[in-house]
């Protein structure tokens, strides 16, 4: 069996591949993950974010087994992260946010060591090898040294490294910084091939236009707390309790400012050059209201918007900016 | 993707190998320490080709003698500097660029990871060995040296570069704090240069030493007292190197434990073989007392272990009560790790008392006897202690350190201020007083053979009072794997 025998296909197996229940992880008085809960399908890609210091990579580690709880559980495929290690690091690929490849080792070489370790033997060995370099586009620099290559290979090799022993959960911490524009997008590509092949990925980034393009879902952690978890879309509704509201008009800045001003569920009103916009806390009805409501009293509208809500925007209203 | 995979017969060889002793071997060979010490080691075998051709057949065994001497000296470089040096640096890279996680990650465990580097460093020294295989030859040719004398120093040096290169592993895997990380390399520099540069200096002693041993028939005893000591070392190490690559929260304290136990009862075995008979009841007793000063190491870390057993350990703990309350001395834990002292000094105890009789039917010597028994309930006295100050600081590493630094410095002050007070203010260092209570070397020497000393039963009422004050900590320590087992079994129903 190869490894590249998953690629390209969805499995549809529907119990949760990645669960975390209540973990807690504290270094002397801080609590650097604090009753942290949530989880992931197969085939998803999970963000998850939050500001410096929020405890993404220490949740990351415990995932990882490279560091322990002091509280909580995670289970990986149904097994526990705690209780059986082993079983879940042969279920997960790791690739941390520093890696520096072994000097006097081209690339290939780099890759059978990491297979000998993971226990690949014989042909099985040199088939994955070469799948992996393949998959991950390394095949033309396969002979070169391992610390040689660019930032942007460097990172292909790491995740060439991550993929030897076919993960089906690949956990990356910051996997796309550093990189150039091209190499962030051939880089997604990779991820979402792999996505596609039914791996779960949860990947945490700083560049959070990234994420949006690729997630399915996100989870916002903010001093250790879980801020938001679910798909996009869940959390936009549910951070969208307050929505912002763009308005395109045709009269007097002041007075539509003050029209709006004066209006039910309304509030925060700002805007100049016959652009207002507000925020509304009202529901759908009560907006498609306001809307009649100013038609009525005379002003001229030509845009009358919901203002999408992104993943920035998502992270920004989540999170409260605290020094962490 | 292609199935034409064909295994060359070095591929089917080394498939099963161990993966860092592959990867070691891969970048030793293409590295240029390895060229450079090629280009040496070819450099040494010319020279001293070239001296034993030139200084003609009439210069004889003499020749040869200096030839063995000089072809040991670079092998001992290459054994005791070059090896086990790059081995530290390899370690050491690993440990502070994180590539150590990436391998912990895998299949690999610390203790893989350690003994592939052994491994590789052994697979090297072979190597080099057989680019010297031709001179060790000429200088038995010469005949300035015997076969066995040959074997024994080979023998040595292959002992003694897996010993030099665990302790340089375990260095190397100590760098992990930048804080500390420039300790361990001046260790190793230090230590392997001055070690390499004795070795060297004094090859030609130690040449004419082996020789005499091997003419007059000891050599089984030298072996087996340098052998020993070098196999303790390469297991202890190991360990600790392990144990730096190890999570805190994993288990670091039951391999080191049952070492303590099985070195002390092995150690009675070596004695056993390699003394005469009569001997036994002052050898047992001595061995004994001995034993208590090397171990009492392993009752300092155990003593000062941080009390409540890891999130990991937890998981560890067998289910069935009897097998846990017999794993619980084993365990981590200060308390539980009080208990195991208490075992290990009641088979010291017992072996000081005992090994006479097994071995000659006789009892052990007074004053022998008295000297062990003495230094176990020391071992007991400061093993308690430490455990009492360990559980008045709180749980945290640096607290560890620091009552592993503070119980060596009682036993220092313990020891020395009283000796200086009388020196100063008393009569002289002369004789026993209560003072001197804390002194293990003073109490010792001045033990009076002849009827029960003061010294004795003060020390066994002192260490009876510390132990009883920290009878809430080890009971607290079983209690809390008796409690582990008991969730681990509701767990699996």
């Amino acid at each position: 069996m190869s490894w590249s025998g998953c690629l390209p296909r969805r499995t549809s197996l529907s119990s949760a591949l990645l669960e975390v229940e209540s973990l807690t992880r504290r270094y002397g008085d801080l609590v650097a993950v604090d009753d942290l809960s949530f989880s992931m399908e197969r085939g998803q890609i999970y963000g998850f974010i939050g500001p410096n210091g929020a405890g993404k990579t220490t949740t990351m580690r415990i995932l990882a087994t490279l560091d322990l709880p002091d509280g909580g559980e995670a289970r990986v495929d149904g097994r526990s992260v705690l209780v059986d290690p082993r079983h879940a690091r042969a279920q997960i690929g790791f690739m941390s946010d520093t890696f520096l490849p072994y000097s006097n080792l081209d690339v290939i070489e780099f890759l059978d060591f990491f297979a000998r370790a993971y226990g690949l033997r014989g042909r099985r060995r040199i088939e994955t090898v070469r799948s992996v370099t393949s998959f991950c586009g390394l095949l033309e620099f396969q002979h070169r040294p391992a610390t040689g290559l660019s930032k942007g290979m460097g990172q292909r090799l790491h995740l060439a490294k991550t993929l030897v022993h076919d993960p089906k959960l690949l956990i990356l911490d910051e996997p796309a910084a550093g990189l150039d524009p091209h190499a962030r997008i051939e880089f997604r590509e990779l991820l979402r091939e792999l996505s596609s092949a039914g791996k779960g990925i949860l990947i945490s980034s700083h560049i959070l236009s990234e994420l949006s393009e690729s997630c399915d879902g996100v989870v916002v952690i903010e001093q250790g707390k879980r801020r938001a978890a679910g798909t996009l879309a869940e959390i936009a509704k549910e951070v969208q309790a307050q929505r912002a509201v763009h308005v395109r008009h045709l009269g007097d800045d002041e007075s539509v400012r003050r029209f709006f001003l004066t209006q039910p569920h309304v509030d925060a009103v700002d805007g100049t050059g016959g652009q207002v916009h507000f925020d509304f806390s009202g529901d759908e009805a009560a907006l498609a209201a306001l809307l009649a409501r100013a038609v009525g009293a005379g002003i001229a509208i030509l845009e009358f918007r919901q203002q999408e809500t992104d993943l920035e925007e998502i992270f920004m209203r989540t999170t409260r900016g605290g020094l962490q | 993707m292609s199935a034409e995979v064909a295994l060359t017969r070095g591929e089917r060889l080394l498939d099963r190998a161990n993966a860092i002793l592959v990867r070691e071997i891969q970048q030793a060979l293409s590295s240029r320490l390895f060229l450079a010490t090629l280009s040496l080691a070819v450099a040494a075998i010319l020279v001293i080709g070239l001296s034993v051709a030139a200084a003609g057949p009439e210069a004889g065994n003499r020749i040869g003698r200096a030839a063995f001497a000089g072809t040991l000296s670079a092998l001992a470089v290459v054994a005791f500097l070059i090896v086990p040096f790059q081995a530290f640096l390899s370690t050491r890279a690993e440990v502070t660029a994180g590539t150590i996680e990436h391998l912990l990650l895998t299949h690999l465990t610390p203790g893989a990871i350690v003994r592939g580097k052994l491994l590789a460093a052994l697979t090297q020294f072979l190597l080099f060995l057989s680019l010297f295989g031709p001179l060790l030859a000429l200088t038995f040719l010469l005949r300035g040296v015997d076969i066995p004398t040959i074997a024994f120093f080979l023998l040595l040096a292959i002992l003694g570069c897996l010993c030099a290169t665990s302790v340089t592993v375990a260095l190397g895997a100590a760098s992990f704090s930048p804080r500390f990380r420039a300790l361990p390399h001046l260790l190793a520099t230090a230590g392997l240069g001055f070690l390499t540069l004795g070795l060297v200096v004094a090859m030609g002693e130690l040449h004419r030493l082996v020789e005499r041993a091997v003419r007059d028939g000891h050599v089984d005893e030298i072996l087996s007292a340098l052998s020993l000591p070098a196999l303790l070392t390469l297991a202890l190490s190991s360990m600790v190197a392990s144990s730096f690559l190890s999570h805190p929260y994993e288990n670091r304290s039951t391999r080191f434990r049952l070492l303590a136990l099985l070195a002390l009862a092995g150690g009675f075995l070596w004695v056993a073989l390699t003394t005469p008979s009569h001997l036994a009841s002052e050898v047992g007793p001595a061995y004994s007392a001995a034993a208590a000063g090397v171990l009492f190491l392993f009752v300092l870390f155990a003593v000062t272990e941080v009390e409540t057993l890891s999130p990991r350990v937890r998981t560890l703990v067998p289910r069935s009560p009897l097998l846990a309350l017999l794993a619980a001395p084993f365990l981590p834990g200060g308390g539980r790790g009080l208990v195991f002292a208490m075992l290990l000094s009641m088979l010291g105890m017992a072996g000081a008392h005992l090994y006479p009789l097994w071995v000659e039917g006789a009892v052990a010597t007074v004053d022998g006897g008295r000297v062990a028994l003495l230094l176990w309930l020391y071992v007991l006295l400061y093993g308690a202690l430490g455990r009492l100050l360990r559980a008045r600081l709180a749980d945290s590493p640096q607290r560890t350190l620091l009552a592993r630094a503070l119980l060596p410095l009682l036993l220092a002050v313990g020891g020395t201020v009283p000796v200086v007070f009388d020196a100063l203010f008393g009569p002289g260092v002369q004789r026993w007083h209560l003072g001197h209570l804390l002194n293990p070397i003073w109490t010792a020497v001045m033990i009076d053979g002849r009827r029960t000393p003061a010294s004795l039963v003060a020390l066994g009422l002192l260490a009876g009072l510390a132990l009883l004050l920290a009878v809430p900590s080890m009971v607290q320590g079983i209690a809390e794997v008796l409690r582990a087992a008991k969730e681990r079994r509701s767990r699996a129903r």
